[in-house]
């Protein structure tokens, strides 16, 4: 492996991808760095999710995909890689607790019964602890505000220990103190040299969480610092004129 | 009394009745529970219907009920998906045309076929005249369905909650799919002896159905879901020797009486408890 590529805990190549006749996301070639928050940052439709969801190998995509130097597929069997979904993805009235659904971080580790060992339950109750949300561990997931919802799948992805975690639209129907618990989590895993994407529609508190922006519209616009990528004209040109302002 | 009550069991017949329908209950109750919680009730409806000519088939050429079954049973979901593949047809009505056509043939090849009468309780199942044959299979079939779901239990439930984790960790979402399918075609080999093909949709959904209205846990899913069915297939099959009905139906009407309670007073979503608790909110509140 060369030093650049050990640096690099994604890299995509003329990554592609498609619905029917509708191309959601063209070409796109990046790289996102180890131990940094990295923002997918466009308006609904330009290709973020699509993006992600081609990196996990989701959905049919054209072109590469390497995740921490090995194959996306190598990369989820080693238990690399933890997700968060869309709130809309969810099936909320499913029966299952926050402990259950945070223990689900753990099966990677856990034999064919994942029957959770003491490590498994102690990375549990700590994870919980983390987010906040151990008072709501036995509760059924649907019956947590919006915010909490999202902490529970942090939590799980912070149980799992992986070592690149991708985040769809993190922040979305979440309140002010959620976030910036959320927040904080995030920045806890950068310090301890874990790699963080973050799917993020709008531009809000962009810039001081992230390390790195790609700014996508079907295609990738502009990568780089946020501080130079944000720039008027460049958030003008991903979400049309006034986006800027409004910023 | 007691001799009343106790009469049921004293018959050869009946305790063989008890004992196939409760392994075919118990398999279809543990599977009725991701079934319901995927949203694949129609699926199973499908599937159980399009086993039809290959059970049918499978007894014209001697071979096993269930190894026709999987195989247009798992046959009929590849089809679906080709039929909505190359049509672009929504998927309801996909599984609309591919099963009704499967059924529809299975009818055909059961009118030409000589014996009619055997294969006639496979439509409507023939459960006070199994056969020693008919339970050995059932019992194997039944068996490898409830081990194969018991253990892969907590790998299906986060497929079927989160299959974008399941992937995520390394897990096959597409591969338990086709467990699940292949659980369900031999399924309705079991459930077939008890209740008939026509009938065995019931007990591939309203167990499952009803335990959603008082569990919140899945292990307590699964408990409620086997513990309703072994009880009200009880109750219906003890019921039809009093009452000199249908077994299949009976066992069928005690589910849907189970779950007509459940929606009434089952304590995550009964009607009954729900009311309960909007009226003391609102005193608390006012």
């Amino acid at each position: 492996m060369s030093g650049t590529a050990a640096r690099d805990a994604i890299v995509v190549e003329g990554l592609g991808v498609r619905y029917g006749d509708v191309r959601a996301l063209v070409d796109v070639t990046a790289r996102i760095r180890s131990g940094e928050i990295t923002g997918l940052v466009g308006v609904n439709g330009s290709g973020k999710s699509s993006m992600l969801a081609a990196i996990l190998e989701r959905v049919p995509h054209e072109g590469t995909v390497r995740i921490l130097g090995r194959k996306p597929a190598e990369a989820r069997r080693e238990g690399l890689v933890a997700s968060v979904p869309q709130a809309e993805s969810v099936d909320w009235d499913f029966p299952v607790t926050v402990r259950d659904v945070v223990t689900t971080g753990r099966f990677g580790r856990m034999g064919l019964l994942r029957i959770p060992r003491a490590a498994d339950r102690a990375a549990v109750a700590e994870a919980l602890e983390l987010l906040d949300i151990a008072h709501l561990a036995d509760r059924q997931i649907g019956e947590l505000s919006g915010g909490q919802r999202k902490r529970a799948f942090v939590a799980r992805a912070i149980a799992q220990d992986a070592e690149l975690l991708l985040l769809d639209e993190p922040f979305a129907g979440v309140d002010r103190s959620s976030e910036a618990r959320i927040v904080a989590v995030l920045r806890g895993l950068r310090e301890r040299g874990r790699t963080v994407v973050i799917v993020h529609h709008d531009l809000s508190g962009v810039a001081e969480l992230v390390d790195d922006v790609l700014l996508l519209r079907g295609r990738l616009l502009h990568q780089g610092p946020p501080d130079e990528v944000l720039s008027p004209e460049r958030i003008a040109e991903a979400f049309g004129a006034g986006a800027a302002e409004e910023r | 009394m007691i001799d009343a009550l106790l009469a049921p069991f004293t018959y050869d017949f009946m305790l063989r009745a008890i004992f196939v329908t409760l392994v075919a209950a118990v398999a279809c109750a543990l599977l009725s529970t991701w079934l319901v919680q995927m949203g694949w009730s129609l699926m199973g409806d499908a599937v159980s219907h399009a086993v039809l000519p290959g059970v049918a088939l499978a007894y014209i050429l001697g071979l096993p009920f269930a190894l026709g079954a999987a195989v247009f049973g798992i046959g009929a979901v590849a089809l679906i998906g080709g039929v909505r593949a190359a049509s672009r047809i929504k998927a309801d009505a996909a599984i609309g045309v591919v099963f009704t056509t499967l059924f529809a043939l299975g009818l055909v090849i059961v009118s030409v076929t000589p014996a009619e009468t055997d294969l006639q309780h496979i439509l409507f199942g023939n459960v006070l005249g199994v056969s020693d044959a008919d339970i050995a299979q059932v019992l194997i079939v039944g068996a490898i369905v409830c081990v194969a779901l018991l253990v892969l239990r907590r790998d299906l439930t986060l497929v079927a909650f989160d299959p974008g984790h399941a992937h995520a960790i390394g897990l096959r979402p597409r591969l338990l799919h086709a467990v699940l399918l292949g659980a369900l075609a031999l399924t309705v080999v079991t459930a077939l002896q008890a209740v008939g093909i026509i009938l065995v949709v019931a007990m591939l959904v309203i167990p499952g159905a009803t335990a959603s209205l008082i569990a919140v846990r899945w292990d307590a899913l699964l408990a409620w879901s086997v513990g309703i069915t072994v009880v009200a297939s009880m109750v219906g099959l003890l019921g039809a020797f009093w009452l000199d009905i249908s077994p299949g139906g009976a066992v069928v009407l005690s589910q849907g009486l189970a779950f007509g309670l459940a929606l009434l007073f089952g304590s995550r979503r009964g009607i009954v408890i729900r009311w309960a608790r909007a009226r003391r909110h609102a005193v608390d509140s006012g």
